[in-house]
């Protein structure tokens, strides 16, 4: 017969998060590297020469960073960034077959159960991120495109260089989930930038205007100016904060962003089946063709406007 | 019916509700906010009335709740030292949730003339109207985080979005209206000495359309019902979810980690005002601008 302890455990293991999933102890942290600064937790993103885009391995790292900022109660507030010139470039589009990154290769998930159990399960991971139980500062720089946007995004406050570089560069697949949500139907308001100017590429300037982050400063001060977000939060009441922060993200699932996770992944799911025309970039077509190289540049043609538009 | 905290002026098709109580920065207590109800239901049964200004007297629109002690234990969470029993905090919390649902839901057209500080409650009320002008020495903001509080108003996150909720929210800094018009809090921002002005121009074109052109039956259809668009969109849920959060807040709140900065302890210790200073103190030197001494 099954004891009371064992049946909260197992409910425990049930409701595990992601990060919680992820053990940190004897951990060694390579693709992502933990530290801790007095009440800041400092995660980095740590895959330079691949402009930090991201795979398995350091999502797992970052997961893994997240477990032992919780449970250590020092630290009242955690900082992501990256390490090299760039946050983070996306998904790691080299991922060799057997990764879950996407776009996760179709013989790895021939059918759509398949397909749906690994999409869950990584968009758990940023929804897990969403919800982490502390405050959450996203310090980016370089490249923030696609999953580095989400990153961004899950997190509760992003400070970014002016010069940053925001944007989506799907091979195919809307930009739904909490970066959309973000971009879409809040005040911030659109009008501000001219038309078209959301996609590919907005730099975090523009993204401070708009209001879609917190703040923009040159490149220089981008450090400085995290670490004082991180103090004045950090100085705050931690269980008020973390009131706050289930009130708000609480008050965001309300209007839609749980769903919008479910909406994230089915379109994952989705784009699998696109069919596309002979004039439009397949991922799986140019790569088998031209390789990865040759899918970014045949997609640059496509996806690069052809004059850069001052905002209005 | 007469009124003590606010002024009640009515010449149709406007109400004006002026807060009034200008030597304590038109502090909201008790009172004044179950004044400001019935003024609201007033002029809603009003038919002549269409418009409604909420505005303050004296040298702002309001600092915010009452921190003086007495006279707010409706709107104010219990000191927590006194350790009060929790049912009444539930109750409390859960009726002050319907009262801001009610008043957001009048079907007047509602604008916050806004001058000077607009500090925690007094931000929550100029959030329940639907259009906000703000003179360009206007500060909001919503400082309660910094006494161990999180603020529960669903509109928020409406108003300003999720990135923007949370930085007001997790630092309760202060912004200027210039701040606050960029994020999406204000309608429009003018010099100080046009803000009557321009308040009656705004309500004259908003009369053109919603009395001369659309109709006034029609304009209160679309307000009376309009809000059944918040609802479905989630806000209906919000109150109920915003009022267990406050409850949470306010019931944990009663224990202080040591070191931990003490609101009350420290108001027994230099007075309300002496308090609101430490309490800002550490910020001053992170966020420089616009970090006054205001409740």
């Amino acid at each position: 017969m099954t004891t009371f302890k064992e049946t909260v455990k197992w409910i425990t293991q049930y409701q595990k998060r992601q990060w919680e999933a992820m053990p940190y102890e004897g951990r060694e942290f390579s693709a992502a590297l933990y530290e801790k600064d007095g009440p800041i937790a400092r995660i980095t993103l740590n895959r330079p020469e691949k402009r930090n885009a991201l795979n398995d391995a350091m999502f797992n790292d970052l997961m893994a960073g997240l477990h032992k900022a919780n449970d250590d109660s020092d630290v009242r507030v955690v900082i992501i960034r990256g390490a090299g010139t760039s946050f983070c470039a996306g998904h790691d589009l080299s991922s060799p077959e057997g990764e879950e990154s996407p776009p996760v290769h179709p013989n790895m998930a021939p059918n759509v159960r398949d397909f749906y159990n690994i999409e869950r399960r990584r968009c758990n991971k940023h929804e897990d991120l969403f919800n982490f139980p502390k405050p959450t500062i996203a310090q980016v720089h370089g490249y923030c495109i696609g999953a580095g946007g989400e990153i961004q995004a899950a997190c509760d406050i992003t400070i970014a260089a002016e010069d940053a570089q925001f944007g989506i560069r799907g091979f195919g697949v809307a930009p739904i989930g909490l970066y959309g949500m973000n971009m879409g139907p809040w005040p911030g308001a659109s009008h501000k930038l001219g038309a078209g100017k959301m996609l590919p590429e907005i730099s975090g300037k523009e993204m401070d205007m708009i209001g879609t982050i917190n703040k923009a400063v040159p490149l220089e001060k981008l450090e400085e100016e995290a670490n004082k977000w991180a103090l004045a939060i950090a100085s705050q009441p931690p269980d008020a904060l973390a009131v706050a922060k289930e009130f708000i993200n609480g008050m965001l699932d309300i209007t839609g962003y749980g769903a919008s996770w479910r909406v994230h992944y089915e379109g994952h799911v989705t784009i699998q089946w696109v069919r596309f025309r002979p004039d439009e970039v397949s991922f799986y077509r140019s790569k088998k063709h031209g390789g990865l190289k040759g899918f970014l540049e045949e997609r640059a043609i496509h996806a690069t406007p052809k004059k850069k538009s001052d905002p209005q | 019916m007469a009124y003590q905290t606010i002024i009640y002026d009515k010449e149709a098709p406007i109400a004006t509700i002026t807060l009034n109580r200008p030597e304590k920065l038109n502090a909201i207590n008790d009172l004044m906010l179950r004044e400001i109800e019935a003024a609201l239901d007033e002029a809603d049964s009003d038919d002549e009335i269409r418009f409604v200004i909420i505005k303050g007297a004296g040298r702002c629109f309001s600092a915010g709740q009452d921190l003086s002690g007495g006279g707010a234990s409706e709107i104010m969470p219990p000191d927590p030292r006194l350790k009060a029993s929790l049912t009444p905090i539930f109750k409390q919390d859960a009726k002050l949730m319907e009262r801001w649902q009610h008043i957001f839901s009048h079907s007047m057209l509602m604008v916050a003339q806004v001058h000077g500080y607009c500090l925690g409650m007094g931000c929550d009320l100029m959030m329940m109207c639907r259009t906000v002008i703000a003179s360009d020495d206007a500060i909001f903001g919503d400082p309660s985080v910094r006494m161990g509080y999180a603020t529960a108003n669903p509109l928020w996150t409406w108003r300003v979005g999720p990135k923007k909720a949370k930085e007001l929210l997790f630092t309760g800094r202060h912004i200027d209206a210039r701040e606050a018009y960029d994020i999406g809090l204000v309608n429009l921002v003018v010099p100080r000495d046009r803000l009557e002005a321009e308040v009656d121009l705004a309500i004259e074109a908003m009369d053109l359309g919603a009395g001369g052109i659309a109709g006034a039956d029609a304009t209160a259809g679309f307000l009376t019902f309009g809000g059944a668009a918040y609802n479905l969109a989630g806000l209906g849920a919000a109150w109920a979810f915003a009022a267990g959060l406050h409850a949470i807040s306010a019931v944990q709140r009663r224990g202080f980690a040591p070191g931990e900065f003490n609101f009350w302890e420290a108001q027994d210790r230099l007075g309300m005002k002496g308090a609101i200073a430490e309490r800002d103190a550490p910020y001053e030197k992170l966020f420089p601008i616009h970090e006054g001494g205001a409740a």
